[in-house]
């Protein structure tokens, strides 16, 4: 479970649900080793093992030594949750390289790292595992100021979508999430919800009248990753409250 | 003609060239994504990956440039950005494709909304498997029974420049006699 640590982060939300269900989990994140050892002590008080594992996604090495790390601590992998992203919000003739390359190796390369690296793993166990990636609402509807982040989103529909046609023969799934609004640590630096005014403003923009709760995807995992989920594959679940479907 | 292609395939940037010898359109520029497919992702080696991010890079630094080109001339203008179809419908094989088009597929409508207010128009042209480019029974996946010819996507390219499409932006117009439409019965035709 990869980007897992933070606290009012999706990632952590799809962990406390998926080991509220038995799951042992491996939590992943960078630079946030304190909620990482925090999270990992809550899911241990649930019963299942846990472990955390720092690791840069972007770091193929590094990653090649996570999920080794973690099928040595707590077993074969049945399902991996590549969820790290990072934003920034300029528009497209101030996009600066630095912002497109540390954006485009979290939320893409990283994405691609944890899921060519896990599911070698799962194929070479023979387990029938899941992989979910979490995208974004802006698969479907971008916005403005924010044209890499809503390019790699875009980019992980078409890595999920070729993965589950490749993957298919190993029994292996690989969908995809979309979060709308979540209160989370990557949405602290919008410059658009810096106000409650502004906070308001983009709450009426959602037909739901509010965030979502990260433990609201992590539920949406949980299925992806049940015995109800076992035919679902390649698909995109968005859960923002009806974010997307109107514009207003 | 005031058109320049960047990172299309040489026969793709050939056509475009002679659609647009006799044009008149505005100042159109074009940022094509020349993407190999044959590679499955599960075995694909990190150099190849790190080939397509390269590609996607240089694109965008490209788009971004054109962009603040047409911008400072004040007078409104055209970007298209060309892509392979595996971008709407992706196949065995086709991932480096897929990603990397549904990449710019999203780059392309963030600056169309963007750059609306500079009356700049940014459009997607998605085009089919490429006549030579692979086997010829790929064919059999196309409804209009043929594969995409360079002059299809020129030809659409200059349409999406011209006046007639003054009040496009933000689309993604396939090129592909159908292709995306849906597949071939029997499995890919992409892997022997």
């Amino acid at each position: 479970m990869t980007g897992a640590a933070r606290e009012r982060g999706i990632g952590r939300g799809i962990a406390q649900c998926l080991a509220e269900e038995g799951c042992a989990v491996a939590v992943n994140d960078l630079g946030a080793d304190a909620d990482g050892h925090a999270l990992v002590a809550e899911l241990r008080t649930l019963g299942v093992a846990a472990e955390y594992v720092a690791a840069d996604v972007s770091d193929r090495s590094a990653v090649d030594a996570m999920i080794a790390t973690v099928e040595d601590r707590l077993g074969p992998l049945d399902f991996v949750c590549s969820n790290a992203g990072v934003a920034d919000w300029q528009s497209l003739l101030d996009v600066t390289e630095e912002s497109f390359d540390r954006l485009v190796a979290v939320n893409l390369t990283g994405a691609f790292n944890v899921c060519q690296a896990a599911t070698a793993a799962m194929v070479a166990s023979g387990r029938r595992g899941r992989v979910v990636i979490t995208s974004s609402v802006h698969v479907q509807m971008p916005f403005p100021e924010m044209a890499v982040y809503g390019a790699t989103k875009g980019g992980l529909k078409g890595l999920v979508e070729t993965m589950a046609i490749e993957l298919a023969e190993h029994g292996i799934t690989v969908n995809h999430i979309g979060p709308g609004w979540v209160q989370s640590f990557i949405n602290d630096t919008s410059p658009s919800l810096q106000t409650d005014a502004e906070v308001a403003a983009t709450l009426t923009l959602i037909p739901a009248g509010r965030p979502a709760d990260p433990r609201e995807l992590g539920r949406a995992v949980v299925y992806l990753c049940s015995a109800d989920g076992e035919y679902v594959t390649g698909a995109y679940v968005r859960v923002d409250g009806g974010f997307v479907v109107g514009k207003y | 003609m005031a058109v320049s292609t960047h990172g299309l395939a040489p026969d793709l940037a050939a056509a475009v060239a002679e659609a647009f010898r006799e044009s008149d359109v505005a100042a159109t520029a074009i940022v094509g994504l020349d993407l190999a497919v044959g590679s499955q992702l599960g075995a694909l080696p990190q150099a190849e990956w790190n080939g397509l991010i390269a590609t996607l890079r240089a694109a965008f630094f490209v788009l971004q440039a054109e962009a603040q080109a047409l911008v400072e001339r004040a007078d409104g203008g055209c970007l298209l950005v060309v892509v392979p179809a595996h971008a709407l419908r992706t196949s065995r094989g086709c991932g480096l494709a897929a990603v990397g088009g549904s990449f710019f597929i999203t780059v392309a409508q963030v600056a169309a909304a963007e750059l609306g207010p500079h009356g700049i128009r940014v459009n997607v042209v998605a085009y089919g498997p490429l006549d030579g480019s692979v086997p010829s029974r790929v064919a059999e996946a196309v409804p209009l029974g043929r594969l995409t010819r360079p002059a299809d996507v020129a030809a659409t390219c200059l349409l999406l420049a011209g006046p007639g499409a003054g009040h496009v932006t933000g689309a993604v117009v396939p090129v592909d006699g159908g292709y995306a439409i849906t597949k071939a019965a029997g499995g890919s035709p992409f892997v022997h």
